[in-house]
């Protein structure tokens, strides 16, 4: 029953990741390589902030969304320069740079070493520190934040933020600013990352830079564009094939040591099939150009 | 500290060599094919863990080299006519090619490590012994390395040289469709990119295999460097890219030696970060590109 918990955490925390990646990518058609440098400000602010500074998570939470909204403000400078593969590659830049700065900076995040003993969230006395209650925890987040979509995706806002992803100039003929809905859909998506990095820091207790790679940015955008980029189902149908894949190749009495590479193979594999072959991913509404 | 200096120079120009086998072949394929091929790393790869085990089932160097390159050939051209060449047949762009250079990077990488586990994997029998010339210290490895590096960056220059196919890959970088008009063969010439880079990568994951051996996910950073240098260079000019490369491998090494290994990349992709974001036409090249916000 605990791994059946588990799993469900990492399903929630790879759905909001999911859903914050679609943000950009579907939503805004920024292609970023960078989600889990959101992902990772989100779990190392809240693991100083416990862990170094002592206070608890409710107060550590705003002040880890506050400084993803400030890196944010970074990418949407970013976004405002430049665009397609130039735009894919200064977030690849943004990604190694976070990793080179996170391993290094020994005296605040630890380095290789990590950051371990960050206490768990507490609710009116009641400590969130088993996989049940962290599940339901989870939970709540990824209900809110769909529901926040169900509402978003019908405003006159997202109607604008696609506008841009689909005719930029149409936009500016509008006498609108498309660097502002840019920035608006990033501030957004970082938002949603700092939340699945807060969730992530206080349910495995200890985190270090290996959590944060290129890879795992990889390993979020290839979620997103297996499930399906623009709408609320695809996402969270990338983010369940990618969870419960490892389960399946078990059934099939597969070795856990021979289960995490074909994982990948036939996740890897999956991405050069979809883009070749359904290049709106499985449930997708829109088709990255 | 003199001899420190000379010492750093000198493992910066040989590894800058090294690095800049890989760097010609993703420039040229970057340039003429306008795909990022990050699958690269993984022709790279392949390359490396073939000849480790061609090593290991006593083939003999030139045995498991010969092994090593047809592997990447034929990868590369798998890749081109495969996954490329219909994604581009469908007129997809730039942001497509890159996913599915990543999913092929991804595959390949894993498939490996599924084969030969994750560990290094250094070669049984390595070569040994130094060289001394004065305060400076040249392993016998640095001297293959630097042999074979700049032999094989000779041989692509005389095959540039004496073939059509440099003014052709030019035409084919400038615009594939007057390139076509023209009679020119495009898909010949993108299979051509293809196929030289692959090898070159080869060669390159061989000289880096006798020297520290080989683990699946090496690919990626070696790749990465690679593209920093086409994002920089922004020609087609083989020349400028090994200078740059040398330049780049000087900057990572000083780095390294002053401050932390772990800082070298982000250092490199500070410096393309910077170049995407204010000089986004590229260091060398006047052209002022298309894609700006």
């Amino acid at each position: 029953m605990n791994y059946f918990l588990h799993i469900s955490v990492l399903l929630e925390i790879y759905i909001l990741l999911a859903l914050s990646a679609n943000q950009k990518v579907g939503l805004s058609g920024l292609l970023t390589l960078a989600q889990a440098v959101f992902y990772g400000v989100g779990a190392y602010v809240t693991a100083i902030i416990i862990t170094k500074l002592g206070f608890s998570y409710w107060l550590a939470l705003p002040v880890a969304l506050l400084t993803c909204v400030l890196a944010a403000l970074v990418f949407s400078f970013i976004a405002g320069k430049v665009r397609d593969l130039y735009f894919s590659l200064a977030t690849l830049a943004i990604q190694i740079i976070f990793f080179s700065v996170v391993y290094n900076w020994v005296s605040i995040t630890n380095g290789p070493y990590g950051i371990a003993g960050i206490s768990s969230p507490e609710i009116l006395g009641f400590k969130i520190n088993t996989p049940g209650s962290f599940a339901l925890f989870g939970g709540v987040w990824v209900i809110c934040v769909v529901l926040f979509y169900v509402w978003f995706l019908k405003t006159p806002l997202c109607r604008m933020i696609q506008a841009t992803r689909d005719d930029q100039i149409a936009v500016l003929s509008l006498g609108k600013d498309p660097n502002y809905y840019k920035r608006v859909s990033i501030i957004i998506s970082a938002v949603i990352a700092g939340v699945a990095g807060t969730l992530y820091a206080t349910y495995a207790t200890y985190i270090d830079p290996s959590s944060f790679t290129l890879d795992e940015s990889i390993l979020i955008l290839s979620i997103v564009l297996i499930g399906g980029a623009g709408g609320i189902i695809g996402p969270i149908s990338g983010a369940l094939i990618y969870i419960l894949l490892p389960e399946a190749l078990k059934f099939m009495q597969m070795p856990d040591s021979v289960a995490a590479n074909m994982r990948m193979i036939i996740f890897g594999l999956l991405l050069v099939l979809i883009v070749r072959f359904k290049p709106k991913g499985i449930f997708g509404k829109y088709l990255i150009q | 500290m003199t001899g420190i200096v000379a010492q750093i120079c000198l493992n910066s120009v040989v590894a800058g060599l090294t690095v800049s086998l890989v760097a010609i072949g993703f420039t040229y394929i970057f340039r003429v094919t306008r795909v990022f091929h990050l699958a690269h790393g993984a022709v790279y790869i392949a390359g490396a863990f073939s000849f480790w085990w061609a090593l290991s089932q006593s083939l003999g160097w030139v045995g498991s080299a010969a092994m090593a390159l047809s592997v990447a050939t034929i990868l590369g051209y798998i890749f081109e006519k495969t996954v490329y060449s219909p994604l581009r047949r469908n007129q997809t762009n730039q942001s497509i090619s890159l996913i599915a250079s990543m999913g092929l990077y991804v595959v390949i990488v894993n498939a490996l490590a599924l084969l030969f586990g994750n560990d290094n994997k250094t070669i049984l029998d390595p070569v040994t012994g130094t060289i001394e010339i004065g305060s400076i210290i040249l392993t016998r490895v640095q001297l293959i390395q630097t042999v074979v590096g700049i032999t094989t960056i000779a041989a692509f220059f005389l095959y540039l040289k004496f073939t059509k196919s440099n003014l052709a890959m030019r035409a084919v970088s400038d615009n594939e469709t007057i390139s076509k008009a023209y009679g020119i063969n495009t898909e010949k010439e993108r299979t051509r990119v293809f196929i030289a880079g692959s090898i070159l990568a080869c060669i390159a994951a061989i000289l880096r295999t006798i020297e520290v051996g080989v683990d699946p996910h090496a690919g990626m950073g070696i790749t990465l460097t690679a593209a920093v240098i086409a994002i920089l260079v922004s020609r087609l000019n083989a020349l400028l890219v090994i200078a740059f490369t040398i330049v780049l491998t000087l900057l990572q090494n000083t780095v390294e030696w002053f401050l932390d290994a772990q800082w070298r990349d982000g250092i490199t992709f500070l410096i393309l970060l910077v170049a995407i974001l204010f000089r986004t036409e590229g260091i060398i090249s006047y052209n002022l590109r298309k894609d700006r916000a």
